[in-house]
């Protein structure tokens, strides 16, 4: 009953909205370059310094960097690396941050004071420096990573899912359903997994959404400080700082890095957008 | 009424001043214009990337002001591995080179306009010995044998003591830059010097603002071209370069110590296409590949040699616009002894490959750290790590913070890692000291072999004994692949189209020595 409720969903109303479907082409056209990257590109790494700063051509579609490698190669393999750190960051925050808001909401008392302090801490300081900061002090304690860079934006995303989660398990908890559940004596674990959380879960993936354009912003920006995925892995913000040195004489090395992160926010942009177009409908109807 | 032949006057007459005014404008003869000297404007702005520290610090103050501000007794002419006179006119050797005995110029005056004599050297000698590292460890004691002439007694006779007599750290500066004046356990207040610029203001990370000492131009015989000469410390590279072209200083320039807080080197061929001026000497200063060579797997000859014979150096210079010069030997063919020692490090890539397959260590995994406050140096491990892959080596880079990377390093926890050997041309001797000398802190390498032989080339007065030494160190290297040469580097000086100077000014002290080091007492910045 459910899956076909959610498969209907899917049909009549995500796929006849326009903002969900163009953020959806885009998405699924970055993540299809990024699957298909080995066998539709070079190798990213491979230098040839004949080669060196050569503006896009058939050859090179998207030119070549300082060090001869193609560009093209390196954007694409780059969409990997920054959706596969995206996805991890995303899902990682999305688990903690809507336990976190859950229990908060649903226990509500002085776990509650403790949580909503805790997140108005984190609140309180600029994402991105504290993000700049963690990067700093993972680096020297544990060597470079790329999980330094997930770690550390794990540390301050979680907060924005624990906030609306316990906005809306604050409401739900007063419904109808949870003190039937309540009343026949389930367990608070059961009731918070099994009644509040599945209710709640629209306008998360709505935030997951709309969170991953922030994610892949936060990526591209720590990796231009160069503080993000070390090179040589290609990572859109780590090209676009290599390129911009060149920024008068290759601008294809900033421009097409440049482009894709421009895309990707975009898509998830729309698509979050849509997703809560349809989803609020939803809600209105019921 | 017009008639017919009014009519034919009037076409005629109006043809004809058509034709003139259509015609090509001959140039009208104007009296040829006198040359005029240019006007220059009263401040000169340089972008520099160190603080000049001209409080003093650990290791004294800057180096930019221990050019420019002071002077030293001797000079390094690197081509002839001579010491030529610069405040001393004339030096005897004593006890194998134990004592010193330097005959001062008269006549010179510093910029306070008190009298430059064996008292001053005495006070540096004295002040070295107690407030700086590399003077605590040279000096004994300075006595005056009258008042232009003192013999300087060091800690063991070497003629390292005469080459460590041109170092920057050497400088002599005036009694009156410490208070109490003269005394040698006093506070440094500011330098007082008998060089080109005397200090004006100074605010710590910020700024120092400079102007000539007329002494000095009048011992030479020049005139300044400014009247102030401000230099702001601009740390990141990037924003040097940036503030450049913005026109917030007419010129950047390197730190003089070499090997970092220098303009990047793939930048200078776009901004000498952009119309800059660039000023480039090559010095004896090479970017290596150090290898962490007590531990496994490059305790191991066979090893270094695959590296070594696996990296292409024409690729290396070419990330840098061949601004640079790849290096085939150990220093640049004006250093003393390389081109009588005729080592030449090779490419062999698929030497380097079977080497590596009788090893049996293809895809063994290695790691290299490189500081990544340096972009030139990540391009070239990027490289470098692309062309051991090749051969079978599989490098993990580590591009960490400044701070990170020197933990690391003083730790051995690393396998490779790019360094620097030499500097300007007045720290041969002493880089060879600190790089390859087995009683030092920051090595490159040392064996048995070449320490022995780094003693001897510092020890040693005779310069043809010496240049066999040096010699047969080159070939010791070669031959253990103690590090594998990457590129000459280079001194350069960026400066906007409207600032006046000579390559020979730049380079060259107004008496000719040459110098590896930018000077700027000859600059001047056009008024446009």
């Amino acid at each position: 009953m459910e899956f076909a409720f959610a498969s209907e969903v899917f049909r009549s109303r995500i796929f006849k909205n326009n903002l969900c479907t163009i953020g959806f082409g885009i998405i699924l056209f970055i993540a299809m370059l990024g699957l298909l990257a080995p066998v539709i590109a070079d190798d990213p790494y491979k230098t040839n310094l004949a080669e060196r700063l050569k503006p896009p051509s058939l050859e090179h579609p998207f030119g070549t960097d300082q060090l001869g490698r193609d560009l093209f190669s390196r954007v694409v393999h780059g969409a990997r690396t920054s959706l596969f750190v995206a996805m991890t960051i995303s899902l990682i925050s999305m688990a903690i941050g809507c336990l976190i808001g859950a229990v908060s909401g649903y226990f509500g008392g002085i776990i509650d004071d403790i949580i909503g302090r805790i997140i108005d801490v984190f609140l309180a300081i600029p994402e991105l420096v504290f993000n700049i900061a963690l990067v700093g002090i993972f680096c020297v304690a544990y060597g470079v990573s790329t999980w330094n860079v997930i770690l550390a934006v794990v540390i301050t995303n979680w907060v924005s899912y624990a906030r609306i989660t316990r906005g809306i398990v604050l409401s739900l908890k007063e419904k109808e359903f949870v003190l039937c559940a309540k009343a026949i004596g389930a367990r608070d674990s059961y009731i918070l997994l099994r009644h509040v959380i599945p209710n709640a879960i629209g306008p998360i993936i709505v935030l997951a959404t709309l969170n991953m354009g922030n994610v892949i912003m936060t990526i591209a920006s720590l990796g231009f400080l160069g503080l993000g995925i070390q090179p040589p892995t290609p990572e859109w913000g780590q090209i676009l700082n290599s390129g911009k040195n060149y920024i008068t004489t290759a601008p294809w090395i900033t421009f097409f890095p440049g482009l894709f992160i421009a895309l990707s926010v975009l898509g998830f942009n729309l698509l979050g957008e849509g997703l809560r177009d349809v989803l609020e409908k939803r809600t209105l109807e019921y | 009424m017009i008639t017919r032949r009014d009519f034919l006057k009037y076409m005629t007459l109006g043809s004809a001043t058509l034709l003139l005014g259509c015609a090509k404008k001959t140039p009208i003869a104007t009296p040829t214009a006198t040359p005029t000297t240019p006007t220059y404007k009263a401040e000169f702005v340089l972008g520099y990337g160190k603080d000049h520290r001209l409080r003093g610090g650990k290791w004294g103050i800057g180096f930019f002001p221990k050019i420019h501000v002071l002077e030293r007794l001797v000079e390094y002419d690197l081509k002839n591995d001579d010491y030529v006179p610069c405040l001393a006119k004339k030096w005897e050797v004593e006890q194998d080179g134990k004592v010193l005995t330097f005959e001062l110029n008269k006549g010179v005056k510093f910029s306070d306009g008190s009298e430059f004599d064996a008292k001053a050297v005495k006070f540096t000698v004295e002040w070295l010995k107690i407030n700086h590292p590399l003077g605590s460890e040279t000096f004994e004691s300075a006595e005056i044998v009258d008042d232009y002439t003192v013999s300087i007694t060091f800690k063991d006779a070497m003629f390292f003591n005469l080459a460590k007599m041109a170092e920057f750290h050497m400088s002599i500066m005036s009694p009156k830059s410490v208070r109490p004046e003269g005394d040698p356990k006093g506070e440094f207040v500011l330098p007082i010097g008998t060089g080109a610029f005397k200090v004006v203001d100074y605010k710590e990370e910020q700024y120092a603002v400079y102007a000539p000492n007329e002494f000095w131009y009048e011992r030479f015989g020049i005139k300044p071209k400014f009247k102030r000469f401000v230099v702001r410390f601009i740390k990141d590279e990037d924003t040097r370069v940036m503030a450049l072209k913005s026109g917030e200083v007419d010129a950047i320039s390197d730190y003089s110590h070499g090997g970092s807080d220098y303009t990047p080197r793939n930048q200078l061929g776009l901004l000498q296409r952009e119309g800059y001026k660039v000023f480039k000497r090559v010095i004896p200063l090479t970017w290596i590949i150090a290898f962490n060579y007590k531990k496994e797997p490059f305790n191991d000859v066979k090893m270094r040699e695959a590296v070594d014979l696996a990296v292409n150096r024409d690729e290396v210079v070419k990330i840098f616009d061949n601004q640079v010069l790849p290096a085939r030997t150990l220093f640049i063919e004006d250093a003393p002894g390389v081109k009588e020692a005729g080592v030449t490090y090779e490419y062999n890539p698929e030497k380097a490959k079977q080497i590596i397959d009788e090893l049996g260590c293809a895809g063994i995994e290695v790691n290299m750290i490189v500081d990544k406050a340096q972009s030139d140096q990540i391009l070239v491990c990027q490289l470098i790590q692309q062309q051991l892959k090749d051969i079978g080596i599989n490098v993990n880079l580590e591009i960490l913070e400044t701070g990170a990377y020197k933990q690391k390093r003083d730790a051995g926890e690393y396998d490779m890692r790019l360094y620097y050997i030499g500097g300007t041309d007045r720290r041969f001797y002493l880089r060879m000291f600190w790089r390859f000398h087995p009683a030092r802190k920051w090595k490159a390498y040392v064996s048995e072999r070449t320490g022995d032989l780094c003693e001897k080339i510092l020890t040693e007065f005779d310069k043809e004994k010496r240049k066999q030494y040096l010699i047969e160190f080159y070939r010791a290297i070669h031959e253990e692949h103690g590090v594998v040469p990457l590129y000459f580097d280079i001194m350069t000086t960026v400066a906007s189209k409207n600032v006046d100077i000579s390559y020979e000014d730049m380079f060259h002290y107004p008496n000719g020595i040459p110098f590896g080091e930018p000077l700027f007492y000859a600059v001047g910045v056009r008024e446009v």
